[in-house]
């Protein structure tokens, strides 16, 4: 839109920020599917609602923490989005084909390519130099 | 044997053949959708073609790409998602049944159109462009409970329009947090729908109420009677989900329809087992009978190394690490697992499972009375180890379990005196009936 022409790294972060709420509004919906399964499955699952809990709040945290630009922020989305990425690439692309079983489409948009953009969008330049300078710099100078 | 090719195709189960392995469409691309994963992947063809003929001195596209340029990377997202959205939708307006429903594909690939070229004209599309998108999640929604059928397709197109959503919103509500906060809540509830969406349609499609297609979905319960399931009168029992410790309830008997979700089998074959059949499959239901009425003493199946400790619910698989790679296959002295309900009094011996190894298709002896089955898409947690869920129609597992994708063959004998059935799922409410008649409370 020409009224909010952003200097291209902000606008970038705003990509960045609708992505990783996207995923946000995922774990959350997982949190009620995982509930329903522990319903059912009884306490083996439980585990499982628990570390999806977790994971929703520190995701929409960082959500918000991304959208004020704070370096954290960014620096843990790194993080936990190379995690994320590395078992998807696991489970959703190499398992699959090992065990000669189907590639679902949902889980590589999910769980690889929305990680992979995030950490390419994150890693540009532009969007480094939001969160001011790397500390070695700062003690540099 | 179970071969599912890498974004298998679900064709209709009245174009399979008789004995067809399938799963649930929930996690296959349905045949006819596969040109919608083109129609995405031909976009920045398009673009890049749209690029040239600017610089050839076309006009209408120099316009467009130079309006196009001059627009945030957010808008330039919500504009891809919005053009893939219509492009999926365009192409697939042809292949569905009744007019009226590719006239509403063809609709909405139009208004979305519109709100691309407003975009690039520098006017206003936010608005038409948020209602189009939503008008799509929510009409899908709509759709898959009414009978049209989930697949990946249509799922990996609803989370395109919700990211578009998202992007849209973002931009809309710059500055203002309460608006903002309302749309993340929004967009919450929207994904929240797609999911209930995505099981509701999977679950209605093995329950008998998919697609015309899906119309004659049904089980023969092992001879006896049988599951028309147009009428959706419920005959599978396996229809209510993959319930209970263990993770069964998937059909059985000759299925004629789509699997539970979850749950990969054979379809398509005869109701009816020939009498050569039925009496293999008795002989060997007998000799499993009387060669596993020892383990109805739990400690007598611990000394024969299967892991009964911690037995608890109704459909506890007790395994025997042992016996699943010892080349044996159908052997009633020596099953995989051992299924066992706990009550007050103990826990009660109700089946065995037997598996197959992996890659190999369980032999059929008693025909479609016999029939094997296998789970994809499991989620398995790790801490503590157990069955975790399904893969969500979102793509992922709860938080600490990975996705199994496909699972070897496996089949259920049911040994507990009086069962309905011998081989497949056990009628879980005979089960809860006859556990309470010992006193116990499932």
């Amino acid at each position: 839109m020409n009224e909010h022409t952003q200097p291209d790294g902000d606008g970038l972060m705003e990509v960045v920020v609708v992505l990783v709420s996207i995923q946000a509004a995922i774990l959350a919906t997982g949190v009620i599917e995982a509930l329903v399964f522990t319903s059912l499955l009884g306490g083996s699952a439980l585990s499982g609602v628990a570390l999806t809990i977790a994971a929703t709040v520190v995701t929409g945290i960082t959500a918000v923490g991304l959208g004020r630009r704070v370096r954290w922020a960014r620096r843990w989305t790194l993080v936990a989005e190379s995690g994320v990425l590395a078992l998807a690439m696991l489970d959703s692309v190499v398992a699959p084909i090992v065990m000669g079983a189907d590639l679902a489409v949902m889980p590589l948009l999910t769980r690889v390519a929305l990680p992979f953009v995030v950490i390419v969008l994150l890693r540009r330049p532009a969007v480094r130099s939001l969160f001011g300078p790397s500390r070695s710099l700062e003690v540099a100078a | 044997m179970i071969i599912l090719n890498p974004f298998h195709t679900s064709a209709a189960v009245s174009q399979l053949d008789p004995g067809a392995v399938i799963g649930n469409p929930l996690y296959d691309v349905l045949s006819g959708h596969g040109v919608a994963i083109l129609a995405v992947l031909v976009l920045p063809l398009l673009a890049w073609w749209l690029g040239i003929r600017a610089r050839d001195g076309s006009r209408r596209a120099g316009r467009l790409v130079a309006g196009y340029s001059t627009l945030s990377p957010l808008d330039r997202l919500a504009i891809w998602a919005m053009a893939a959205s219509a492009a999926i939708h365009a192409v697939l307006a042809p292949g569905h049944d009744g007019a009226a429903m590719a006239i509403l594909f063809l609709g909405q690939a139009t208004l979305l159109l519109v709100a691309i070229v407003r975009a690039a004209s520098g006017r206003s599309w936010r608005t038409l462009g948020g209602l189009v998108l939503i008008g799509s999640i929510v009409a899908y929604a709509i759709a898959v409970t009414n009978g049209d059928l989930v697949d990946q397709v249509g799922l990996a197109t609803k989370f395109i329009e919700l990211v578009g959503l998202a992007a849209i919103a973002r931009g809309a509500t710059a500055g203002r947090p309460i608006r903002r906060l309302a749309t993340v809540s929004g967009l919450t509830a929207l994904v929240l729908l797609t999911s209930i969406a995505g099981w509701s349609g999977s679950v209605l499609a093995s329950a008998g109420h998919g697609a015309a297609d899906a119309a004659t979905v049904g089980v023969e319960e092992d001879g006896h009677g049988g599951g028309d399931g147009a009428d959706g009168d419920g005959h599978r029992d396996g229809a209510d989900g993959d319930g209970h410790r263990g993770g069964h309830g998937h059909g059985h008997g000759a299925l004629t329809g789509y699997p539970t979700p979850g749950s990969v089998m054979a379809t398509g074959l005869p109701a009816e087992a020939t009498p050569a059949q039925r009496a293999a499959a008795e002989d060997l239901h007998a000799r499993i009978v009387a060669a596993t009425a020892r383990y109805a003493d739990p400690a007598v199946a611990a000394a024969d190394g299967y892991a009964v400790d911690g037995i608890e619910g109704t459909d506890f698989h007790a395994a025997n690490p042992a016996y699943e790679d010892d080349g044996r296959i159908l052997d009633p002295e020596r099953p995989e697992d051992l299924i066992y309900a706990a009550t007050p009094d103990g826990p009660v011996l109700l089946g065995v499972m037997f598996s197959m190894p992996d890659d190999e298709p369980g032999p059929m002896i008693g025909g479609p009375t016999t029939v094997w089955h296998a789970h994809e898409h499991v989620c398995f947690g790790l801490v503590p180890p157990g069955l975790a869920g399904l893969l969500s129609p979102l793509g992922g597992c709860p938080l600490g379990a990975v996705d199994l994708p496909l699972t070897n063959e496996m089949i259920h004998a049911w040994v507990v005196p009086g069962a309905p059935q011998a081989w497949g799922d056990l009628d879980e409410a005979w089960r809860d009936r006859y556990l309470a008649g010992l006193g116990a409370t499932p």
